[in-house]
This record gives structure tokens, C-alpha cells and sequence, in this order.
């Protein structure tokens, strides 16, 4: 093997926070060797996007490198001048960002700035700068490069914008290209053919990368070696197999525990890691793990354990490395425990009939001009039906109309055709008209924590107050202050919590409140919509374990609403499957998660990456981009991107629903034994096309429909 | 399910203090953060105390005509335009009034009125505001073409044009109030009340779009919370600071509008002390009797520098907790 690409030794980063220096990086060693995809794994706050940036020389300001040494060529980056860092700064190193967006300039033309890039590095002229760009972006797979040059970052999706960044990135022949999460702001079936075509790209270009990420499916399937790191130092590194196959550090291990998988059925219970990881001043001098590690001894919180080399490759900073590999101790059971729970109930808590709802965009002047401005169907002809103490699950990727979906049944946005019953009683879909029994009844925990607690109420002010609004029977001051107090012990906080105010929660803390708060009432439904989104993987296995023990304890219902198939697969027993405002699959869990499957959900399947790099999955390419709500495609929605589609009868006919004798819809042209039977042959081969520039991307009225679209 | 399960760590409690900052804490902050803030605070706790309690402090009247008897000389001449002397501290001007009790007087209109009506303009500004805002659609379309309109004739115009209609109405109707007030304080109010509306409700609005579709709000609509607890207890903590600080400046701005209008000869009307107008005045005697144009233009110029260092420093603490 030859020379690693870039060394970081002993490094160790301060910020300033205040008038003191605390510690967020210490002692971190990383190695990437040539062709090496090397990812860099940990939670919020563990250091790995500081460790990132040292590299390419970008610190905030009131950073400080204290210790150690960042080696390219031999070459110091510490001392490196700012003259000679400029020289390998985007020449040989080279950045693709998490928010491309922000990283554009939206008021300069792609071909501007991809040739600003190798005319400042390579010296080319302005023809040859175009010229290279153009072949950068075909790179990339864009079949059509000049139309992108020509526009603005706005005018392209999401998906777009982040090839482009990587055919910047690439264009210069780095050697080291720096991954910053680059796929967390994507749907997941355009993540999946983003890190295809990294993966290609990196190993033919030549060069070596770090990926860093929180995720670790992708990191599976992406990366050859990965370290992790926690507070701020690396708990393990190892090539990406030997992580996966048995990792030896029993933070990585209840990383990987805690991870939703569809195999483990709506019966299961995740692994907790307990706890929260320490903050930037509070990080102890002995093992940084130990307070939350089931299997710290008294050693562990003594002395800082060294990070020693356990062979093959490998690295574990743990006193009982030895133990753990051979078996005779296990840090996290990965073994899923069954619950008992009531079975889901014939009859139903809420159903919704044929809702509908559609939002224009009309100001006064198209008011008072009597015009009608273009519109965006964001839910059409919706039903579900939510059995009696079961859960619903709602997938689908952005713009689905899954979110849109809840609000109207939260009556949050007012349905334009459709009804709602909760049990069995017609409901409004004005919330003013609603009374107080169904406000009570329906209850919801919204997908950003931080938002959704008043920054100016304590957390007790802001259960009691619905309590006090909702409750059946009128309560005391202190009834309710004591009831207030029960909730926040069943969601796994302590009475300390009443007087806190949400900014000095943590966000999995702030979400159990704002679960506290929604089962307050007693409600007979909570609709949570992307409950676990924005929060850490740890954190997430805790507030889905909760919401499973609230529903056997409280008897609700759930709707779930998520992209993530995991996490929907992991809490509902029934789940929807939706695609431009429609569902175009239902059914329950097992079944949706096998064949036969609608086109579409089979290519999320495809997509999701599974933590395990023994599974290299290959995920159906989807052509092109999701297409405009506003230009929706004729007969099946679907039909422009799909790889099973069977000919013009898809282009032209609204598909029927097809429905076997389990209640399993799916709406598709082709017949359910037949559907089966071809997916289960095998994956459809690629299409070979490569992805068209999406005129809908930008959604305007006059861009250009999609392919074979029009209404 | 075992609670333990989820039980937090004592490592992380310890960083996180279990109540918030108290909310006496963060507006001293906000007034003595800075040297600067300091003395901005220093010179408006100073003003208003001369505001409240100027009249009982002053030794003469405002308006009364000093004699030498007055201070034990024999003649019944007034004393006009003495200079600063132990017995009038400020000397006195060309009719012989005492201009340190007139000072003290004026301190009412001159920082009082303003006061008033931008509290008067704050309450109504805000409310429309939060209720524009949070309402939107058509209402929220048409209440705000109206007070861009407003906002956009200039203030002086508009003071100008209000005052010669309402003066003379006011003047002609009998009302009480009318005589208790005064028709040109009454005049001044609604024209400091009318030009600073449209100003306030429209930052109050901007700050209203930017929290009205929070969680939290939705939260407060989902458990059939009416519209004046979402404004007022949900919306209008997030929108006080931003409040705050414009009502500062707006204040400084009236106290100008208010002693320009003197100055002119619009405003408050004589014999009343107010600074602007004292300005005028002593303006005509510049050259015999400067110490008379000395203190009102002082007075006027400390008090706008005090509010404004005042209101700088309350935005920077503001700032700095975000």
C-alpha cells in the first residue's frame, strides 16, 4: 500500500465558547490512503464535521487547532501559508458541502461558476473552462450539459444542484475529495443514485475521499474503511466489513443495535443507548463512553483508555476490546424483544373518504382581476382507513402530499372535497367548527422539535395549558400540575423538567415533551409527522421505542408519517405508500415490504441503504426527477419515471386498484400475480438512459414539462 | 415499560441550568451592557424624573413674570434676560421668567407627550400588527396597502396638514377634555399617533409572519385556543423584543417631531414651556441673551443621545441573546 493521501495525527481542536477554550476534537488520527473512500462516522456534536474542515483548512473563527498535525504531501496544513494552502485548496482538495444550495451563487450561471473553478486553479481559458465543464457534467451523468450550464442553481432540483457540486468538485482531479453529508437534504431514491454514482466516479477519477455522515446504511455502502467518533475522539475505525460484521467498540455496536429494520416487524423493540452524549464542556478525562456504556467497569471511568491496534486493520479505544471480540461479553442484545400488545380492533378510529385539496396561489390582484393563478393538486382522491389501536404508516418521498394529508386531518389546511370520520362521526374539516371531544381526540407531534415548543413557556406551562384546554373534566391548579408531572415520567423525564424552558432541551428531550403534550388529553389518534427526522440515530431508537410504549399503555392510535421506510416499517402495522398525492399502494406492513409491490415503492425499497456492506444493494435508477404537482403526468402518475412501465396504456389510462384477498391496493396496469412475478425475476435493467434536465424541476409556470408529460 | 430506560444522565443536567434567565436579569443586561448604555440609562432615568416631578422641584411658575420684589429689591420692574446668577441658576428670559423652572416644566411636554403617544402608538400598532399578520389573506392585503400609503407621506407634511385642521376644530368645540388637554396637545398626540401606527404595526407584522407558522402555534390552533391568546400569549414574547427597541427609537423621533413643531410655532402652544418652543423664543435675542437659547438646546440634544444610546443598548443585548 502505498503513501496515505492525508494524515491527521494527534489532532486535537478548541472552541472558543465565552471566555474559555473547550475542547471539541482531541487526539484524533486519521489516515486515508490513496483510492480510499474513507467515512466519518458519529452523532451530532461528536466532532466529525470539525475534523472535516481542519482538513481543507476552513475552521470557524473561533477555532483553534491546539494540537497535532495535518500532513498532505509531507506538507503541515497548519503552517502552510495562505498562498501555498490556496494552491491545493480546491486544486488537490476539494469540497461537495451538505446545502449545495447555499454554496452556489444563485445570481451567476452554473457554467460561470464551474469554469471560475479551473480557470483560477488549472489556468484555462475561458473556452476550455466551458469545455471542461461540459465533460465534468456529462461525467456526472447529465445527458444534456449545455441546457444546465446555461441556468441558474434555482432552476434546478435538488438532485441536480448536488452533481453539479460534484463536477466541480471533480473537475480539478483532486486528490482528496471531502464529503460533507452529501445526501441528507435528498429524497432517498435520488440519494441512492447520488452515491452509485460517487462511488464510481471517486474509484475512477483516481482519487481518495472522506464521507463524513451520521447515516450509516450509507456509510455501508459507500466507504471502504470508516472511524467512528463520540465527544470529540475515535471510539473504533476499521475497514468498512470488519466494522459492520462485528464491531468491537460498544458504542458502535449500540449504533449499529439501534438502527430500525423493516426485518424486525412491528413486534420488536430497539436497543437504547441511554442517555445523552456529553457536551463540549462536559467530557470526562477518564473513557468519554462510560456513563452510557452498559459495560463500563471502574477502570473504565478511572483512566482514559488508549486507542489500540486490534488487528486487521483495526483500531478500538475500549479496556474490554479483548472480551468483546471474543464474544464472551456483548455490549448492546441486538436480539429484538417481543411485546404483548392489544391487537388492533376491527373498527376504525379515523377514516378519510375520497379528500382531496388543492392550493392557489391567489393574491388580490388575481382576486380582484378575477384570474386564476396556477395551482398545485397536492392531494387527490385520498381514503385510509386507521383501525382502532393500530398504526398507520404514510411514506413517501417530498412533494408526495403525505404531510399535506395529516394537516387536513388535523384540519390544519382545510380539505376542498372529502370527508372525515372519527369514530364513526362525521368531523369538519374546518378546525373552527370542530369541538372540543375531536380536538381532544386528534393530536399530533410535529416533525421539528425545536418549533413546535413556545420558546417562552416552560415545559409545564405548556402541558398544563392543554390539559387545561382539552381535558374532559375541569382540574385544579395542582390536579393538573400533578398531572403534568405523570406525563413527563412517562416519557422518560423527571419532574426537574416543569420549570425548563425549551433552550435548555436537548432536541430528543424537546420531542418528549412535545409527545408529553399531544398525549396529554387522551387522545384517540396522534398523528406524528416525521417524528424522529431531525434527530439522532440513538435518539430516534429512544422516541420510537416511546411511541410504541404509549400506544400500549394509552391505547391510541397512530398515524406515522416519514420518508424513511425503516422507521414507518419499524411502528405500523398497515402502511401507504403515496406518489403525487395519491396512494398508490396499502396495505399491511409485511406485505407492502414484499412483492408484489407497486413500481414505485419497489425502487424505495431499492433505495433505502442497508447497514450492511455484505449487501451491496443495486437501486433501481429512477429516470429523471419527481415530476411538478403542477404538471402532474396523465394516466399514471408514475408512468414517467417508471421502470416497469408496459406502453402507451400507462400514458393514457388512470390505472386500476388491484386488490388481493389480504386488502393488499395497488394501483398499476399490470395484475398482481404477474406484477409479483416479474419482481421477483430480478431487478428492472437500467434503463441506460442517462437522467434528462428536469424542466419541471423548477416547478414555474412556461418550464418545461417532463418527459411524455402533459395534462 | 421501565422508566430507567430513558432516565438522562446527571453529566447532562449539570451544564443546563434548571431555569431559564430571568427575565430581570436580561434588561439589565440590556441597559448596562455597555458604558454607553450606561450613561443613556443614567441621562433617561434622569429625564424622567424631571418629567414627574420638574413642577414640584421649580421654583417659580412657568409662566410668572419675576419682579425685583420677588427677590427683595425695591422696583416692580421684571426682570428680563438676566444672566445665570445664584438667584435664577439659569437667568431668565426677555419676559423674566426663571428659565431653569421653565425647563422644569416643559419637561411634560417636551418628554411627556412624546411618551405618551408612543405608548398610545405601541399598544394600537402592535395589536393591528399581530392581528394583520397572523390573519393574513385579504385583510392583512388591504390594512397594509393602507399604511404603506400612510407611512410613505413624510411625517413633517402630515403634522403640518393634521394640525391645521384638528387645531382649529378642537379649538371651536366645547368639549371638556377639549380644555382640560389642551387642543394642541391633543392635536400633537394624534399626529405622533397617526405617523407611528403604520410604522409599528408593520415591524410588528414582519415579526409575526416570521413565528406564525411555527409548531407551536399550530399546536395552540389544534387545542382550540382563540385568536387573542395566540397573539398576545403565544406571538407577541417573540415579537416584544423587536417592539421594544422601535419603540425606543420612535420616542427619540417624536421628541423631535414634538420640538420642531415648537420651534416652527405648531406646536404646543404658549405660555407652555415646551423646549422647541423656547428655542424660538430665545432666538431672537441670540446675541444680548445666548444662555436663553443655551439650555433648551441642550436639553433637547442630551435627552435625544441619552434615549438613543439607550435604545442602542437595549438592541445589542437583544442581538447578543440571539
Amino acid at each position: 500500500m502505498s503513501d496515505p493521501v492525508i494524515r491527521v495525527e494527534e489532532l486535537s481542536i478548541e472552541y472558543r465558547i465565552g471566555r474559555q477554550w473547550l475542547s471539541a476534537v482531541q487526539n484524533v488520527d486519521v489516515n486515508i490512503d490513496p483510492l480510499q473512500i474513507h467515512g466519518l462516522v458519529g452523532e451530532s456534536g461528536s466532532g466529525k464535521s470539525t475534523v472535516a474542515l481542519a482538513m481543507i483548512h476552513y475552521l470557524a473563527r473561533n477555532a483553534r487547532i491546539s494540537h497535532g498535525r495535518i500532513l498532505f504531501d509531507d506538507q503541515d496544513l497548519r503552517t502552510t501559508g495562505d498562498k501555498a494552502i490556496e494552491a491545493i485548496w480546491g486544486n488537490q482538495i476539494s469540497l461537495v458541502p451538505q446545502n449545495t444550495m447555499d454554496s452556489l451563487n444563485p445570481s451567476l450561471r452554473i457554467s460561470q461558476q464551474m469554469s471560475e473553478v479551473t480557470r483560477h486553479h488549472l489556468g484555462l481559458s475561458m473556452t476550455e473552462a466551458y469545455e471542461r465543464a461540459a465533460e465534468a457534467l456529462k461525467h456526472v451523468q447529465i445527458a444534456d450539459p449545455e441546457q444546465v450550464l446555461s441556468r441558474y442553481p434555482h432552476q434546478l432540483s435538488g438532485g441536480m444542484v448536488q452533481r453539479v457540486m460534484i463536477a466541480m468538485a471533480l473537475s480539478t482531479r483532486p486528490r482528496l475529495v471531502v464529503l460533507d453529508e452529501p445526501t441528507t437534504a435528498l429524497d432517498v431514491t435520488t440519494q441512492a443514485v447520488i452515491l452509485d454514482l460517487l462511488r464510481d466516479l471517486i474509484k475512477e477519477e483516481q482519487a481518495a475521499a472522506l464521507y463524513v455522515s451520521h447515516d450509516l446504511g450509507t456509510v455501508a455502502q459507500l466507504c471502504d474503511y470508516v472511524t467512528v467518533l463520540y465527544a470529540g475522539e475515535v471510539m473504533e475505525s476499521a475497514p468498512v466489513d470488519e466494522l459492520f460484521a462485528g464491531p468491537r467498540h460498544p458504542y458502535t455496536a449500540g449504533l449499529l443495535a439501534c438502527l430500525p429494520t423493516s426485518s424486525g416487524g412491528s413486534e420488536s423493540r430497539l436497543t437504547n443507548i441511554e442517555g445523552v452524549a456529553p457536551g463540549l464542556g462536559a467530557r470526562s478525562s477518564a473513557c468519554v463512553f462510560a456513563d452510557r456504556c452498559p459495560l463500563a467497569i471502574e477502570a473504565c471511568r478511572a483512566s482514559k483508555p488508549p486507542l489500540e491496534n486490534a488487528g486487521r486493520g483495526r483500531s478500538v479505544r475500549c479496556l474490554r476490546r479483548r472480551e468483546i471480540a471474543a464474544g464472551e461479553i456483548t455490549p448492546f442484545e441486538e436480539t429484538t424483544r417481543t411485546e404483548d400488545r392489544a391487537e388492533p380492533s376491527r373498527s376504525h378510529v379515523l377514516s378519510a373518504r375520497n379528500v382531496s385539496k388543492r392550493f392557489d396561489e391567489t393574491r388580490v390582484f388575481h382576486r380582484l382581476t378575477g384570474r386564476r393563478a396556477e395551482g398545485v393538486q397536492a392531494l387527490r382522491d385520498v381514503s385510509v382507513r386507521v383501525s382502532t389501536r393500530s398504526t398507520f404508516g404514510l411514506v413517501g418521498e417530498s412533494g408526495s402530499g403525505k404531510t399535506t394529508l395529516a394537516r387536513s386531518i388535523l384540519a390544519l389546511v382545510e380539505a376542498d372535497e372529502g370527508g372525515l370520520t372519527l369514530r364513526d362521526k362525521p368531523i369538519s374539516t374546518e378546525l373552527r367548527k370542530r369541538d372540543r371531544e375531536t380536538l381532544r381526540n386528534l393530536r399530533t407531534v410535529f416533525q421539528n422539535p425545536d418549533d413546535s415548543l413556545n420558546p417562552h413557556r416552560t415545559v409545564g406551562q405548556t402541558i398544563g395549558r392543554t390539559i387545561h384546554k382539552l381535558s374532559v373534566e375541569r382540574r385544579s391548579r395542582s390536579a393538573v400540575r400533578k398531572q403534568v408531572e405523570e406525563l413527563l415520567e412517562a416519557v422518560g423525564l423527571t419532574t426537574d423538567y416543569y420549570h425548563r424552558r425549551p433552550a435548555f432541551l436537548s432536541g430528543g428531550e424537546k420531542q418528549r415533551v412535545a409527545i408529553a403534550r399531544a398525549f396529554a388529553p387522551k387522545p384517540a389518534l396522534v398523528i406524528a409527522d416525521e417524528p424522529t427526522s431531525s434527530l439522532d440515530v440513538s435518539v430516534q431508537a429512544v422516541i420510537l421505542n416511546l411511541l410504541k410504549d404509549l400506544r400500549a399503555t394509552e391505547g391510541a392510535s397512530y398515524i406515522v408519517i416519514s420518508h424513511d421506510l425503516e422507521v414507518v416499517s419499524y411502528l405500523a402495522d398497515r402502511i401507504a405508500v403515496m406518489y403525487l398525492g395519491e396512494i398508490v399502494e396499502q396495505g399491511v406492513g409485511e406485505a407492502v415490504l414484499h412483492f408484489p409491490s407497486h413500481p414505485y415503492t419497489e425502487a424505495l425499497l431499492s433505495a433505502a441503504p442497508t447497514p450492511d456492506p455484505a449487501v451491496r444493494h443495486h437501486p433501481i435508477v429512477l429516470r429523471g426527477e419527481i415530476p411538478s404537482p403542477r404538471n402532474r403526468p396523465s394516466g399514471c402518475p408514475f408512468h414517467t419515471r417508471c421502470p416497469r412501465k408496459i406502453g402507451p396504456v400507462c400514458e393514457t389510462e388512470t390505472p386500476p386498484v388491484r386488490t388481493d384477498e389480504d386488502g393488499h391496493e395497488i394501483r398499476c396496469h399490470y395484475p398482481l400475480a404477474e406484477l409479483k412475478e416479474i419482481q421477483e425475476a430480478g431487478p428492472p435493467s437500467a434503463s441506460g438512459r442517462p437522467d434528462e434536465l428536469p424542466g419541471s424541476a423548477s416547478g414555474r409556470p412556461g418550464a418545461r414539462p417532463p418527459a411524455g408529460g402533459n395534462t | 415499560m421501565a422508566e430507567e430506560d430513558y432516565s438522562e444522565p446527571e453529566a447532562h443536567a449539570a451544564p443546563a441550568p434548571a431555569s431559564a434567565p430571568r427575565r430581570r436579569s436580561r434588561v439589565r443586561n440590556a441597559l448596562t451592557g455597555s458604558p454607553l448604555a450606561v450613561i443613556g440609562t443614567v441621562g433617561v432615568v434622569f429625564f424622567l424624573f424631571i418629567t414627574l416631578f420638574g413642577p414640584a422641584l421649580a421654583p417659580y411658575s412657568y409662566d410668572q413674570v419675576i419682579r425685583g420684589t420677588d427677590i427683595g429689591e425695591e422696583s416692580r420692574r421684571a426682570l428680563t434676560s438676566k444672566p445665570p446668577s445664584p438667584d435664577f441658576l439659569l437667568g431668565t428670559d426677555q419676559r423674566g421668567r426663571d428659565i431653569l423652572s421653565r425647563m422644569l416644566w416643559g419637561a411634560r411636554e417636551t418628554i411627556g407627550l412624546p411618551l405618551v403617544a408612543t405608548v398610545i402608538s405601541v399598544l394600537i400598532g402592535s395589536s393591528l400588527g399581530l392581528f394583520i399578520g397572523y390573519v393574513g389573506g385579504l385583510t392583512d392585503d388591504i390594512i397594509s396597502r393602507i399604511l404603506d400609503s400612510l407611512i410613505s407621506i413624510p411625517a413633517m407634511v402630515l403634522a403640518l396638514v393634521m394640525i391645521s385642521t384638528i387645531v382649529p376644530l378642537l379649538s371651536a368645540s366645547d368639549s371638556g377634555l377639549v380644555a382640560v388637554l389642551g387642543a394642541s396637545n391633543i392635536s400633537l398626540t394624534t399626529v405622533i399617533v397617526l405617523i407611528y401606527v403604520p410604522i409599528i404595526s408593520r415591524i410588528a407584522r414582519s415579526a409575526t409572519l416570521s413565528v406564525r407558522d411555527r409548531g407551536y402555534i399550530e399546536e395552540a390552533k389544534l387545542r382550540g385556543e382563540g385568536t387573542g391568546h395566540i397573539l398576545f400569549r403565544q406571538i407577541m414574547p417573540s415579537v416584544l423584543p423587536a417592539l421594544v427597541v422601535e419603540a425606543a427609537l420612535r420616542l427619540s423621533y417624536a421628541i423631535i417631531l414634538v420640538t420642531s413643531l415648537g420651534f416652527l410655532g405648531l406646536g404646543v402652544q404658549p405660555p407652555s414651556p415646551e423646549w422647541g418652543r423656547m428655542v424660538l423664543d430665545a432666538r431672537r435675542q441670540i446675541t444680548e441673551a445666548p444662555w436663553e437659547l443655551w439650555y433648551p438646546v441642550a436639553g433637547i440634544a442630551v435627552l435625544i443621545i441619552s434615549f438613543n444610546l439607550m435604545s442602542d443598548g437595549v438592541r445589542r443585548a437583544l442581538r447578543n441573546e440571539e
